[in-house]
């Protein structure tokens, strides 16, 4: 399908590439396709760009490269809804929120994504663990 | 709202498929055991809207942010 988005002008998608949140993200259940692009510069950034809506694009990053500990616990009912068979089906990206200042990005931790990529089925889970929290700074400066 | 009067150990059913059991008082502190059906999402409501807000907080992205944390990428790994 040809997608016109506000950031990345005209794309050529494939059906393969397009995942669908099950339930929508939170706060958005109306957003349910969307498509990851990779940048074409060395990044660990992602983009998750809606295709409901050509507007909404979010900064998504694989949390482990920034923090090495982060653990949660993802249910058997999401496991099934994604239909993941193994743990290695199962990618995991955190949001990023870019404030004015950008050197302050932040990380939710607390809702992270869950993406089965050979089914293309993805959600935004809750996680029950008091010591994260929606704002963790990505680049703190003892890096 | 349907208010409803329990003690501890007794509970409320919602639906067929719905339990939610006081387990115990403490002060203002109350313990609730819920039996739901695996596809019933259960939250603690505040780190719901708190997961919402910071979404809705990302979405907007302006083109302008993705090539600069890009560079911010750069410059950190230096």
């Amino acid at each position: 399908m040809i997608f016109e988005s506000k950031n990345f002008g005209t794309l050529n998608i494939e059906d393969k590439n397009i995942v669908l949140f099950v339930d929508g993200l939170i706060g958005f259940c109306e957003l349910k396709k969307v498509i990851i692009i990779t940048p074409q510069e060395d990044t660990p950034f992602r983009w998750l760009q809606s295709l409901d809506n050509p507007e909404i694009v979010f900064a998504i990053i694989n949390p482990l490269l920034f923090f090495p500990d982060y653990k949660i616990k993802i249910t058997k009912a999401d496991i099934d809804l994604i239909e993941a068979k193994t743990l290695e089906d199962i990618q995991i990206y955190t949001i990023v929120t870019i404030p004015d200042n950008f050197s302050k990005l932040t990380a939710n931790l607390l809702g992270p994504i869950i993406i089965n990529a050979n089914k293309c089925k993805a959600k935004q889970i809750v996680v029950d663990n008091s010591s994260y929290s929606t704002k963790h700074l990505l680049l703190s400066d003892s890096r | 709202m349907l208010i409803i009067t329990r003690k501890v150990g007794e509970i409320i059913s919602i639906g067929d498929s719905i339990e939610v059991k006081i387990l115990d008082i403490k002060g203002r502190q109350v313990r609730i055991g819920i039996d739901a059906p695996n596809n019933v999402q259960i939250y603690r409501k505040e780190i719901y809207l708190k997961i919402l807000e910071e979404n809705k907080k990302a979405a907007n992205i302006l083109p302008e942010h993705l090539h600069e944390i890009s560079l911010i990428w750069d410059n950190k790994k230096e």
